[in-house]
This record gives C-alpha cells, sequence and structure tokens, in this order.
C-alpha cells in the first residue's frame, strides 16, 4: 500500500502527471498573454517523452556518478513528499508530531541535487548557475522558514496534520491578516523554489545558457523536468495545506473547492512570472533578507498577538 | 569494579609512559597506542553495560570539611565514557598512517593516551575538585597535542597559546566556582549538590561553570581557540580533541549542570539558549567566507556546538536527548570531514580552497565519504545529522521559543551552502594547473572514513536504535519516558527507515528511465563553452567566490570586515587588559634568579605545612 502511495498515487506518477498538466497550463496560459497559440495539453508529456529518445552526452570534466544520479535523486525525493502530502491531506491522522521539518528538507533536495549536478558538470556556466541557486536557496528560505514557524505557532503543532486539524476547528490560517501576509511571502519564496521568472536566475537562459542544467541532455535532462514538474504540483498543495485549510476529500464539494484553490495559486503564479524581469542575484538575496524578511517577521509579529 | 576502574585510568596512563620512554623503534609506539586504545573501549563497554555504580576509593578531611574521593558511574557519564573510548580507537588508528614519519610521535601517542585517562577520570569522578584537576590535565594536554603540529609550527604554537589562553580562563573560573561551592554549601560531591540558580550567587556559580563547558565544547564566545588551533594543529588531533572528545566533555559538564548539579531557572535556560543560537548562526556565516579548509571545518565545529547547547539548554527530555545524540552524530560526520581534510592536505600539499578543484576523479573514496558526512552536517534526510536536528527543532517548539525554531533551522541551510562550496571546490569543478599529482589516500585511512560515514547513514535510517541503546537510558528511564511519544517513530509513511526504501524504490525507477533514455552509455564530448574556444586556466571557476554575493550585503560587509580583523574576538579584549595589568606584574616577579623562585617555594611550603598543622 505505501509503495502503491508512493509509486502511483498521491506519488510519483499522479505527482507527474497532475504537475505537467499544470506545466502545461502555466505555458498555455503565458502563450495567450503573448498572443501566441501555445502548446497543446500533451505538449509536457511528449517533452519528457522526446527527451527519452534522445542521447545523453557527457562533457569531458564531468564527474559522471554524480551528473547521473543528481536528476534521479531529485526525482525521488520529491515524489516523496508528494506522497507523504496527499496521504496526509487524505487522512490527518497519519501525520507525526515534526513532519513540517521533514517537509521542509526534502522540499530542499531537489535544488541540493539541482546544484551538485551542475558542479559535478565541470563547466563554468555551470558553476556560476550553482553559485547562483545555492545562493537562491539561502535567500528564500529565511523568510519561509519564519512563515512557517508563524503557521506553527498558530496551530501550537509541529505537525502537519495538526496544522490541518487546526484549520477545520478554526478557519484557515490564511484568512487573518497575518495569515494573508505570512500567504503572500510563502508564495513568493514557491516561485523562487520553482525556479520562475524573475528568480530564474540559476538557469537564466539568455545570459547562462541553461546554468545548472547547462551540461544535461536526453533521459538525465528529463529527469530534472520530472522533478520540476512534480514540484510544481507539489508545492501549490503544500501552501494549501499549511495556510489555505488543507484539501478537504470528505464532501464533493471539497475537491471541487480544493482544485479551486489550486487553480488560484497557480493563475498567480503564473501572473507573477508574466510580469517581472529576471533579477540579478544580489537584488534578490536583498529582497529576500531585506524587504521579504521584514514582511515575514511583521506576520510572525502580528500573529503572536493573535490578529 | 574497582579493579576494572582502576584498568581503565591506570592502562591508557601507564601505556602512555611506555610510548614515552621505550627505545625509538619503528612501529612500536604505535602497537602500544592502539592496543592501549583498544583495551579502553573494551573497558569502557564492560563498565557502560555494568550496572550504575558507586566507588569509594578513599577519604580525608582537610579543614573539618569531609572530602569523599568516589567514582561514580551514572548512565550519562558511562555512556561518555563509552564514546571516549570509540572515539579513542578511531584517533589512533587514524594518526598510524597520517603521523608516520613525523618527528616527536613518542610524545604524540603518549598525550593521546593520557587524554583518555584524564577524560575518563573526569567523566567518572563524583568529587568537583577531582573533577577540575582531570578536566585541567585534559586541557593541557590539548595544549601539547595542538604543538604536535610540525607542518607549521609558528601557527601550532600560537594556536597553542590561544587554546592555553581560553580554557586557562574558564577552568580558572570553574576553579573557582568549585572553591565558592566548597565553602557555601560544604560539600563537593556532585551528587548531593541541587543548587538553586537564584540569587546572585546561584546565577554567578552557574555562569562559571557554564564558561569552563562552553569553552571546553567551544561554544561563542569561547570558541576562538578552535579556529586558531584548526590552522596549527595536525588534522588528527582536531578530529580527536575538538570535534569529539573535548565535545563529549564540554557536553557533559553541561549537561550535569542543567539537570542535577544545579536546579536551573527558565531565565538561566534562555540564556544557555540564546548562546546555543548565536553560536549557530554566527559561526556559520564566519564558516560560509573561510578560504581555508580546516579553518571552515572548524567554524561548522563551532556552529554544531550551537545546537547541543541550544537542544540541552531548552530543558526538555527531548532537547536533551536531541543534544547528546547531535554531539555523537557531529563526532561521526566531523571525523569523516577531518580525516578527508587530512588526505587532501597530505596529498595536495594545501587546504587552500582557490588552489584545490576537481580532485574526485583521483580521490573518489575520499570524496564519496565526504558528500555523506557534508549531508549529514546539514541535516538532509535521512541522513544521522537530520535524526538529532529534527529532535532539537521540537524541543525549540515545546520549551515554546519559535524564535530560536527560526534560528536553527536558517542555520542549517547556512551549514548546507557552506558545505556545497567544499564539496564543488575541493572535489569538483576543474583540477588547477598548480596542484601536483594526486592519488586516493592510503586505505589505513580510507576504511576507517567510510566505516563512520556508512555509521552516518546508519544512525540516521535506524535513528531510533542509538536513541534507545545509548541516550534514553543515559537521562534516566522515566525523565527520557516522555519523549517516546513525540519521537513518533514509525509513523505512515514517514520513519527514516522507511523513507529510504521509499527513496530507493525511487532511484530504482530513475534507473529504469534512464535504461528507457540509454543513459547508462553517455557519450564523452569535449566540453562547451558557448561555442568559445578557451584556454583550460579561463574555464576554472574556483568556489571561493560563491559567497562574494554575501559578503557585499549591506550590514553583513562590516560585520565581516571587522571579524577579519578580530574585533568580535574575546581574547582581543581580554589580552589588552591581561597585558596591561597581570603580565606586567608577572614580569616583575619572574625575574629568571633561581634564588628568588627558590624562596618564594619556600615560602609557600612554610605556609602550606602551617595550614595543615594548625
Amino acid at each position: 500500500m505505501l509503495v502503491f502511495n508512493y509509486l502511483v498515487f498521491p506519488g510519483l506518477l499522479f505527482a507527474t502527471v497532475a504537475g505537467l498538466l499544470t506545466w502545461w497550463f502555466d505555458r498555455k496560459v503565458t502563450a495567450r498573454v503573448q498572443y501566441r497559440v501555445g502548446p497543446p495539453w500533451y505538449q509536457c508529456f511528449a517533452d519528457v517523452v522526446k527527451l527519452l529518445g534522445k542521447e545523453v552526452v557527457l562533457p569531458e570534466n564531468a564527474r559522471r556518478t554524480g551528473f547521473l544520479l543528481a536528476p534521479i535523486t531529485a526525482v525521488a525525493a520529491s515524489a516523496l513528499v508528494a506522497a507523504m502530502l496527499g496521504v496526509y491531506n487524505m487522512n490527518y491522522g497519519t501525520g507525526f508530531v515534526g513532519d513540517i521539518i521533514v517537509f521542509w528538507y526534502l522540499l530542499a533536495i531537489p535544488s541540493i541535487m539541482l546544484i551538485l549536478g551542475g558542479a559535478a558538470s565541470g563547466n563554468p556556466l555551470a558553476s556560476v548557475g550553482s553559485a547562483r541557486e545555492i545562493k537562491l536557496l539561502l535567500s528564500y528560505e529565511l523568510p519561509f522558514i519564519i512563515v512557517l514557524t508563524m503557521a506553527i505557532l498558530k496551530a501550537g503543532t509541529l505537525s502537519l496534520g495538526g496544522i490541518i486539524e487546526y484549520q477545520v476547528g478554526h478557519g484557515p490560517i490564511l484568512y487573518s491578516l497575518s495569515g494573508v501576509l505570512g500567504f503572500i511571502v510563502a508564495l513568493i519564496c514557491v516561485q523562487a523554489k520553482l525556479g520562475l521568472v524573475p528568480f530564474d536566475i540559476p538557469e537564466a537562459e539568455t545570459e547562462l545558457g541553461g546554468g545548472v542544467i547547462y551540461d544535461y541532455s536526453g533521459a538525465a535532462l528529463g529527469a530534472f523536468k520530472l522533478s520540476k514538474g512534480i514540484l510544481f504540483y507539489t508545492l501549490p498543495i503544500f501552501l494549501i495545506t499549511v495556510f489555505w485549510g488543507g484539501i478537504k476529500i470528505g464532501d464533493g464539494w471539497g475537491i471541487l473547492w480544493a482544485v479551486l484553490k489550486y487553480v488560484l495559486i497557480i493563475a498567480l503564479i503564473t501572473l507573477i512570472r508574466n510580469t517581472n524581469p529576471r533579477l540579478r542575484i544580489d537584488q534578490a538575496m536583498r529582497f529576500f533578507w531585506g524587504k521579504l524578511t521584514l514582511l515575514a517577521i511583521i506576520a510572525f509579529i502580528l500573529s503572536a498577538i493573535g490578529i | 569494579m574497582e579493579s576494572q576502574l582502576t584498568q581503565l585510568i591506570l592502562a591508557p596512563a601507564i601505556a602512555g609512559f611506555l610510548c614515552l620512554i621505550l627505545p625509538r623503534v619503528k612501529v612500536i609506539k604505535e602497537l602500544i597506542a592502539g592496543i592501549a586504545a583498544a583495551l579502553v573501549l573494551y573497558l569502557s563497554a564492560r563498565v557502560w553495560s555494568a550496572d550504575p555504580f558507586s566507588v569509594r576509593f578513599f577519604d580525608f578531611s582537610p579543614a573539618g570539611i569531609p572530602v569523599n574521593v568516589d567514582f561514580v558511574g551514572t548512565p550519562l557519564s558511562l555512556m561518555m565514557v563509552l564514546f571516549v573510548g570509540l572515539f579513542g580507537v578511531l584517533g589512533v588508528v587514524y594518526s598510524w598512517r597520517y603521523r608516520r614519519g613525523e618527528p616527536g610521535n613518542h610524545l604524540y601517542y603518549a598525550y593521546m593516551l593520557w587524554t583518555l585517562a584524564a577524560s575518563d577520570l573526569a567523566l567518572l569522578s563524583d568529587n568537583l575538585l577531582f573533577f577540575v584537576i582531570a578536566w585541567e590535565l585534559s586541557t593541557l594536554f590539548l595544549y601539547a597535542l595542538v604543538n604536535c603540529g610540525h607542518r607549521n609550527r609558528v601557527q601550532a604554537a600560537t594556536a597553542g597559546y590561544r587554546t592555553f589562553g581560553i580554557l586557562g580562563f574558564s577552568e580558572a573560573a570553574l576553579l573557582l566556582g568549585v572553591i565558592i561551592i566548597w565553602t557555601q554549601y560544604g560539600t563537593i560531591s556532585m551528587a548531593s549538590l541541587n543548587i538553586p540558580t537564584v540569587g546572585w550567587l546561584g546565577v554567578l556559580l552557574y555562569l562559571m561553570f557554564f564558561a569552563a563547558s562552553a569553552a571546553k565544547a567551544g561554544a561563542i564566545p569561547l570558541h576562538t581557540w578552535i579556529p586558531s588551533a584548526a590552522e596549527g594543529a595536525p588534522t588528527s588531533i582536531m578530529a580527536y580533541l575538538p570535534a569529539s572528545i573535548d565535545k563529549l566533555l564540554g557536553i557533559y559538564l553541561l549537561v550535569r549542570i542543567s539537570t542535577d548539579i544545579f536546579a536551573v531557572t527558565a531565565g538561566i535556560r534562555l540564556m544557555v539558549m540564546i548562546v546555543g543560537a548565536v553560536t549557530i548562526l554566527v559561526a556559520v556565516m564566519l564558516a560560509l567566507v573561510q578560504h581555508n579548509l580546516k579553518k571552515l571545518l572548524a567554524f561548522h565545529a563551532v556552529s554544531q556546538v550551537g545546537y547541543m547547547v541550544l537542544g540541552i539548554g531548552t530543558g526538555t527530555a527531548i532537547g536533551i536527548i536531541g543534544g547528546l545524540f547531535h554531539m555523537i552524530n557531529n563526532a561521526l560526520y566531523k571525523a569523516v570531514l577531518f580525516y578527508g581534510a587530512g588526505s587532501v592536505e597530505t596529498q595536495a600539499k594545501t587546504t587552500d580552497l582557490e588552489k584545490l578543484g576537481g580532485l574526485a576523479k583521483f580521490m573518489p573514496l575520499t570524496f564519496v565519504s565526504m558528500v555523506i558526512a557534508a549531508l549529514a552536517i546539514s541535516g538532509v534526510p535521512p541522513l544521522n545529522g537530520f535524526a538529532s536536528k529534527w529532535m532539537i527543532y521540537q524541543s525549540c517548539l515545546e520549551a515554546g521559543r519559535p524564535i530560536m525554531l527560526i534560528a536553527a533551522m536558517l542555520g542549517s541551510a547556512l551549514t548546507l551552502a557552506s558545505f556545497i562550496k567544499v564539496i564543488y571546490s575541493v572535489f569538483l569543478g576543474q583540477k588547477p594547473a598548480g596542484l601536483p599529482a594526486v592519488r586516493e589516500a592510503s586505505p589505513a585511512i580510507t576504511l576507517p572514513q567510510l566505516a563512520l560515514a556508512i555509521l552516518c547513514i546508519g544512525f540516521g535510517v535506524f535513528a531510533a536504535w542509538p536513541v534507545r541503546t545509548f541516550l534514553m537510558p543515559a537521562i534516566g528511564k522515566e525523565f527520557a519516558a516522555s519523549v517516546v511519544g513525540s519521537l513518533g517513530w514509525g509513523g505512515t509513511l514517514w520513519s527514516p527507515s522507511l523513507a529510504t526504501i521509499l527513496i530507493i524504490i525511487g532511484l530504482a525507477v530513475g534507473i529504469i528511465f534512464y535504461l528507457l533514455g540509454r543513459a547508462f552509455k553517455p557519450r564523452r564530448v569535449s566540453a562547451y563553452y558557448g561555442g568559445e574556444v578557451l584556454p583550460k586556466e579561463d574555464t576554472r571557476i574556483p568556489g571561493t567566490g560563491f559567497y562574494g554575493t554575501i559578503e557585499n550585503l549591506p550590514l553583513l560587509k562590516t560585520a565581516y570586515a571587522d571579524s577579519e580583523k578580530g574585533v568580535w574576538d574575546p581574547d582581543y579584549f581580554v589580552a589588552s587588559i591581561f597585558n596591561g595589568i597581570f603580565v606586567k606584574g608577572l614580569k616583575y616577579m619572574h625575574t629568571g634568579v633561581l634564588s628568588t623562585y627558590l624562596s618564594w617555594s619556600i615560602i609557600g611550603l612554610v605556609v602550606i605545612i602551617f595550614v595543615l598543622i594548625v
């Protein structure tokens, strides 16, 4: 059963399908905004299949094992997050004390693997990308931790199941001033976690030509795409779970309502991505450690005094 | 039990003398040290598996106050004894190869063994006076061992002074504390003390003891000796003392003073927690910008202490267990990291990150074990660092201090960043032209290193085992009982071992994916730099520049510049006062004339005899 949860539903397979569809949605909306037709719904799947058919090349300076291991580790870890998140949302009691910390760490693993993979390729452009990715990770983690702690403190428990239960009893955390602020902060952090504009600094196609994934090709690149796809589905669900009352599977309307929340969050992410230019890494750091952390602290203080 | 205890302490002490006096024949010192260390480990294990005990060796009553020389094996101290034995063996085995052919090895091994004896004595004595003596002996040997660094003589000597200065200062405080306790409470038996930390005297006494434990373990602001020592001391010693045995001693004292010698109030707890949180953050920020591998690791040795201090400071059962667990884990992965740094130093003749790179190809075993240790120290699940940090995080919340939780979690992210830099600059990237030919270190070094790395995985994946076997008994079963609930091992879908299996399944799926994409036979192609043909040196990006952005952020820029000048180091202030008052006075007294010294000695002797007789 656990293996099924992990591999099929709500883990690897389901999360991949949902994530790639979400990615397509994002691409389609972006295309419509730019007066283009946009890709058909199966485009992201076709991309992955096409990558499977392509040859994998390894640059001469690259470390083979690390280079190939990084992408699939990223997929395995992100699928684990997706599976755990799905199971907890279906059955609140399955969580345990401290699981939110596990989520925080597991969500960082795909980034770590991007960094290690980029570093293992031995290419200077990928090295610059790796350096940027780790700096970006550092910058968004500070406000992200603060708002997570705010939610933990509000619910008075370190377990995600407990946070959902609290929201069932007291209404979602989002429906308060501090909740709104915290949600905004977390949403921007998710944008950076996904590496979307304005935070696509590590990949920066136009200047680094892909940065961390510069040297990746074929199935290895496909695995990184899959991992990003899974995160595209997982991170919004994580936001909904922590701040917006979780997904209530119980009655029929619950699922519809959950899908609405999900689409709204994706729409916000797409909106941010289409209305902002890419930042420089030092600007991003200053933004996250300055303005956004300040906002997070304000949210934290507001929640401490109960607003 | 008495004979076992005597053997436990006498065996390494005598073996140390043997190392010192036996003729300098090949391998004899190594052999003696190895046998003695193994014997200590065996005896420690026997003592540990026995029941708690209390043995009175002798008693006397100077000045009317009864002094009992008791050796008390509490579960906590016995666990510490066991791990001292373990790290003793590891340290000696690693030194065989690392110290081969270095001058002064007879002294080196003697000091190492005496350190074992002194540490065990400190851990087992119930009498505070004996405790202080053993504690100071271990500092003395530490000083001597730091000075065994023959590769950079001058730095080793400077580091030795600094070590001795800071630890000596804190131990003076400890001794003063013991004297005050003796006069105020009429006993110096640890077991019979339970001093409330109310009123200025209680708080002062606690602070004196806390200073000693913080300096030994290396918490801010008494940490500066560790980074200094890292520059000069032999790497084997860095792994042996500051990273493992000194941590055991410091944390042992901290646990004792936080749980039974003092009855700690909430205010003191908060102070300890603040020291822990500040240590985590400041040390890791400093580690982030280091350019020398050994110094960088030393700052992490400091930063990790912060987690232990923070966990123990919460005073909750889960916090104390988490702190102790972190201490053990830290010794494991820090040993791997220091051993790796030692191998890199031996092979590449430098630990300057700027001059290293691309070593993974030549030192694959060192590389793999260091990556595991680096991920473990950053607390990536399911490795051991995660298990203990996870418990410490919970304790922060249980103690009602969410700010500490934020500091600790951010510290983890920064640790990760700092180790990404290490892995990249030493092992990945490209090999610089000036680097000599490098090959893998000898199996005598890589095998223990790999074994420790596997332990790092094992203690994470099967974290429940060390917690139940060593730690829960160590703090008392009743106290620890409250932890079982909050551990939640074996919850659905996440227990460390289950998650590991799932990740492995995920990797298997990934491998199938790769098979579909024929990724296992990649074609080697020449590197592509956007179409440019570049000379090799132009394509190398050293990892030292990774965090230039952070160094140049407003506010941090000034702080880093100041710390570079040493403005934040406590000995910077202390030394200036010290120089003004004490040194000049001492200079005046120490004329170097033998007759003056002799007359002082005789005066002292007369005073002692007078006090004892009258």
